[in-house]
């Protein structure tokens, strides 16, 4: 691919002494929807955090390898900035103990952004990107944990967005919340797809055709294959792909 | 004959019937001596208590034994008040800062040996602490300059090392039951560490952390005999760090063996005794109810 957002070279990583990611090779594309599927344990999640370096958090893990933005190794970029750059949304909605517009005001607040006519107009963009603007905007002074769990994966989402980020992850968000709302964040994921580059990780595999523009699929810390959606799902190329979409295992 | 048809022997049956209601009586006597305690300082102190009110919430100076007898308790609550609020300014930063690092940068290892000792501190008896106020915190005030080195700051100081164990510990608690994920979310949108623990622990953990403190307010506030031997004792409303001052615990200790017992003066220091009574339990009510809608959240 010519213009790789993010491309990750040989990438292995541990947990302990134990290796769970074995020298991944990957390239993905500026721009869409990538998704990332494969039965729990294959590694996904740790991909992820190998993304933004937060794997680093992760006591006794350890990553070696190449992963770049844009072309430069991301050990490179200030962590904290890298982290900003390269946003991720976690499986469970974690609304801050704080007001909802804290919440979404947070992450810009920590880099200088003080100005009230700038904030109040990054909050409610940024709500109105997670489409939740409609059913918070009277109340942006509430408490973001009191939100139903739906409404807090939106407000997590907001977050993610506010530090306006060139690269969204997004880590099985649709586990704990209702289909409805799985429904919104996925359009809304359409509608950010031009804007910036999306990483989908999901154990739904439906999820993935529907809104993923090239997927690629895991198996115990390998990447067994990818390419455009489509494809991979009605002509893989490797039998264990083919097992694993139609339900034969995982 | 099977053993599902056997029954238990009757002393048995009994035994545990006995069981239960003595380990009932166990729960209901911490009722019942708290119910004890206040009606035995009470009685002594009540009936002086409801004579002599105006005055001693009036005056500020405090001669039991001259004659006319002044019963002021201002200066002695200012020195109660005075000693307390000042080893919170001491106590509350270096505890919490403790608690935070205990809780957020230790390495495991540093963390569990720095638990140990801190728990250590906490079993450093009163009068010990009191002896370390006479022989240095005392001449470390004077070289200091200041004139008299057995004075409220000396209190204050005492009284902070023997709360910061209470405040450690608590405060560690409270910030460790903070979820995971609040880290996390704080960490992914490139918050700093001291930017997650100011801005997302501090805030999330704030019923907790103020319950640590309201405990150690209300430990600072009954501590004796530190307190008696580190502050130099003289009544009066202090008014700079280095005046001495008495505090009401204080002036129990020092006077009740002197008074006669069921006169005028007994009888005042039991309605000291009732006063503090009252602080501190309004002190730990509001830590208990803080802790109450805690829960509720
Ligand atoms: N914190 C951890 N400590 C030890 N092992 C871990 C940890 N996190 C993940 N693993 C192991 O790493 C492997 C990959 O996990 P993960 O990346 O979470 O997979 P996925 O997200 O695809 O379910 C699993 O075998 C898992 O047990
Ligand atoms: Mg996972």
């Amino acid at each position: 691919m010519s213009d790789a957002h993010i491309s990750v070279r040989n990438l292995r990583a541990s947990h302990g002494p134990k290796e769970v990611l074995h020298g991944l090779s990957l390239s993905i594309p500026r721009g869409g929807i990538y998704g990332i599927i494969g039965p729990a344990g294959s590694a996904k999640t740790t991909f992820l955090t190998c993304l933004n370096r937060t794997l680093q958090l992760v006591p006794r893990a350890s990553s070696v390898g190449e992963v770049s933005l844009n072309g430069i190794p991301v050990s490179n970029f200030e962590i904290n900035d890298l982290r900003r750059r390269v946003a991720m949304v976690l499986p469970l909605p974690v609304g801050l103990p704080m007001s909802i517009y804290d919440n979404v005001a947070f992450a810009p607040r920590m880099v200088g952004m003080h100005n009230k006519g700038e904030l109040d107009a990054l909050v409610e963009r940024c709500l109105t990107q997670a489409a939740l603007w409609d059913e918070v905007k009277d109340r942006l002074d509430q408490l973001g944990t009191k939100l139903s769990g739906g409404q807090q994966q939106r407000l997590t989402l907001a977050r993610a967005l506010s530090t306006e980020p060139e690269v969204l992850c997004l880590d099985e968000f649709s586990i704990a919340i209702d289909p409805v709302t799985t429904m919104r964040i996925e359009s809304v994921l359409v509608e950010l797809k031009s804007e910036m580059t999306i990483v989908l990780v999901t154990n739904l595999l439906a999820q993935a055709r529907r809104i993923a523009d090239r997927t690629a699929f895991f198996l115990n810390g390998n990447l067994v294959e990818e390419g455009p959606t489509e494809e991979l799902f009605v002509a893989p190329t490797d039998p264990r792909t083919h097992d694993y979409i139609h339900g034969k295992f995982g | 004959m099977s053993i599902h048809r056997r029954t238990r022997p009757a002393a048995s049956v009994y035994a545990e019937k006995a069981i239960e209601v003595v380990i009932h009586l166990c729960g209901y006597s911490a009722i019942l001596f708290i119910i004890a305690i206040f009606g035995f300082i009470g009685r002594e102190g009540i009936g002086f208590l409801s004579t002599h009110i105006v005055g001693m919430f009036t005056q500020t100076s405090w001669n039991p034994t001259h004659d006319p007898a002044d019963f002021g308790i201002l200066a002695l609550l200012a020195g109660t008040f005075w000693c307390v609020g000042l080893s919170l300014l001491i106590s509350v930063p270096i505890g919490l800062g403790s608690a935070v690092y205990l809780s957020e940068f230790a390495p495991e290892r540093t963390r569990e040996i720095l638990k140990i000792v801190v728990e250590l501190l906490a079993a450093i008896p009163s009068v010990v602490w009191g002896f370390i106020g006479v022989m240095i915190v005392n001449p470390m005030l004077q070289a200091l300059g200041a004139q008299v080195g057995l004075n409220g700051l000396n209190g204050a100081i005492v009284l902070a090392l023997m709360t910061l164990p209470l405040l450690v510990s608590l405060g560690e608690d409270a910030l460790r039951a903070v979820p995971d994920s609040y880290r996390q979310a704080a960490t992914a949108m490139g918050a700093t560490r001291w930017e997650m623990v100011w801005r997302v622990l501090m805030p999330a953990a704030r019923r907790g952390l103020l319950v640590a403190v309201l405990l150690g307010v209300g430990r600072a506030v009954g501590e004796t005999m530190a307190v008696l031997m580190a502050t130099g004792n003289s009544v009066r409303i202090p008014t700079s760090v280095y005046d001495p001052v008495r505090t009401l615990t204080a002036t129990i200790a020092a006077e009740l063996g002197e008074a006669v017992r069921g006169g005028e003066h007994y009888q005042a220091l039991f309605g000291l005794g009732v006063i503090l009574f009252i602080i501190t339990f309004f002190v730990n009510l509001i830590a208990e109810w803080t802790l109450r809608g805690n829960r509720s959240t």
